[in-house]
């Protein structure tokens, strides 16, 4: 399993890296995806993603509730695999990404639950609108780098939110209210004595 | 104008002379519900996907008469020939490219038969198919209706007579006051 991590780290340049602090990370779509799903009538449900996006993570290690994460995501590149319905999303009844250019997630604290489960505690800005939002984050893998003398780890981050809250209430019958959020990412972290 | 009973009329049982008839009203209606889903703006979101869920519930239902008439036609040993049988490709094959491209589309709508029953795509999403299909299936159905129009010209072309026919009827019925 390490060769693998090793053969990855050679072969995909994707992963963060260490920004000006040890344990400060960018964060962008090169070390990961922000992903959504809405549902129509409970029959079949609808994906999105935010293509580009940006932000910083700041991992204590000794004090993992105060850890940081700040995540801005670029609406004007919200994407569905529907060109009409990408128009869509990102005019005025829903992300309005003419006046409202920015998704942010400021995570003010993480909380771990167990050794691979963690809430983050935050919120949502979309469409100047802030709404406390907490997400589940989950550890799916980690390995060390020995080349590189780093850990690491791959996070899948999940939530849910009503889109209304943030005032997109178009299509209420075809669209559901409910949004779930699919983030997956990727950090490498110096590892650490053992 | 004499009208004579055509071959349609004389030969095919009732019950083939209905399924005839729905083919044709079931083919104009998919193909107006097609122009008009495709125009309706994406913000009517909700009457776009009822449009195309019903368009696609019809292309099912052209396909399924077509099958139905080919098999009532074999058992009758009058398979279609000529324009008749291109007809019957184009009410087959127009419908099978409407539903692979609706399943290759990246958007993965089900395909809901009239809302009710959901038909499973046999392939994946995959947008340099749909790509290629969605041309190929709107193009096809426009030859289908020219054909469908052509045919229906003919018919109506045999049961009356030919124009100079009915030219040279019309003048042995009304001779000309001139010499």
């Amino acid at each position: 399993m390490k060769i693998l991590s090793a053969m990855i780290l050679c072969v995909t340049p994707i992963l963060a890296g260490p920004a000006h602090a040890a344990d400060l990370f960018n964060l962008d779509q090169r070390y990961g995806s922000i992903g959504f799903t809405v549902e129509h009538f409970g029959a079949f449900h609808s994906l999105g993603n935010f293509p580009r996006f940006m932000g910083k993570l700041l991992i204590d290690r000794l004090h993992p509730e105060q850890s940081k994460i700040d995540v801005e995501a670029d609406a004007t590149s919200v994407t569905v695999p529907w060109p009409d319905g990408t128009e869509l999303l990102r005019g005025p009844d829903f992300f309005d990404a003419t006046h409202h250019a920015v998704v942010r997630y400021v995570g003010d604290a993480i909380k771990a639950i167990d050794a691979t489960h963690y809430k983050i505690l935050g919120r949502l800005e979309i469409r100047g609108i802030s709404r406390p939002l907490t997400l589940d984050a989950t550890l799916q893998h980690e390995s060390d780098d020995p080349v590189k003398g780093t850990e690491i780890a791959d996070f899948t981050v999940t939530g849910n939110l009503s889109r209304s809250d943030f005032g997109m209430t178009a299509d209420p019958v075809m669209i559901s209210d409910q949004v779930k959020l699919m983030i997956a990412t990727r950090i490498e972290l110096p590892a650490q004595p053992r | 104008m004499t009208v004579r009973p055509s071959w349609f009329r004389r030969r095919l049982p009732r019950i083939r002379r209905n399924l005839h008839w729905w083919t044709a009203a079931l083919v104009l209606l998919g193909f107006t519900i097609a122009w008009i889903m495709t125009a309706v703006p994406v913000r009517e979101l909700l009457l776009k996907f009822l449009l195309f869920q019903l368009h696609k519930s019809l292309g099912l239902c052209v396909a399924a008469l077509a099958l139905t008439r080919l098999a009532l036609a074999w058992r009758a040993g009058d398979l279609p020939r000529g324009s008749r049988a291109w007809l019957y490709v184009l009410l087959l094959v127009v419908p099978a490219l409407g539903y692979l491209t609706a399943a290759a589309a990246p958007i993965e709508v089900p395909t809901l038969f009239f809302l009710v029953l959901r038909i499973p795509h046999i392939i994946a999403p995959d947008q340099a198919l749909f790509d290629a299909l969605r041309p190929v299936h709107e193009y096809l159905a426009i030859g289908l209706i020219a054909l469908a129009a052509w045919h229906a010209v003919r018919v109506r072309s045999r049961a009356t007579g030919s124009p100079a026919l009915r030219m040279a009827r019309s003048a042995d019925a009304h001779p000309s006051a001139e010499p």
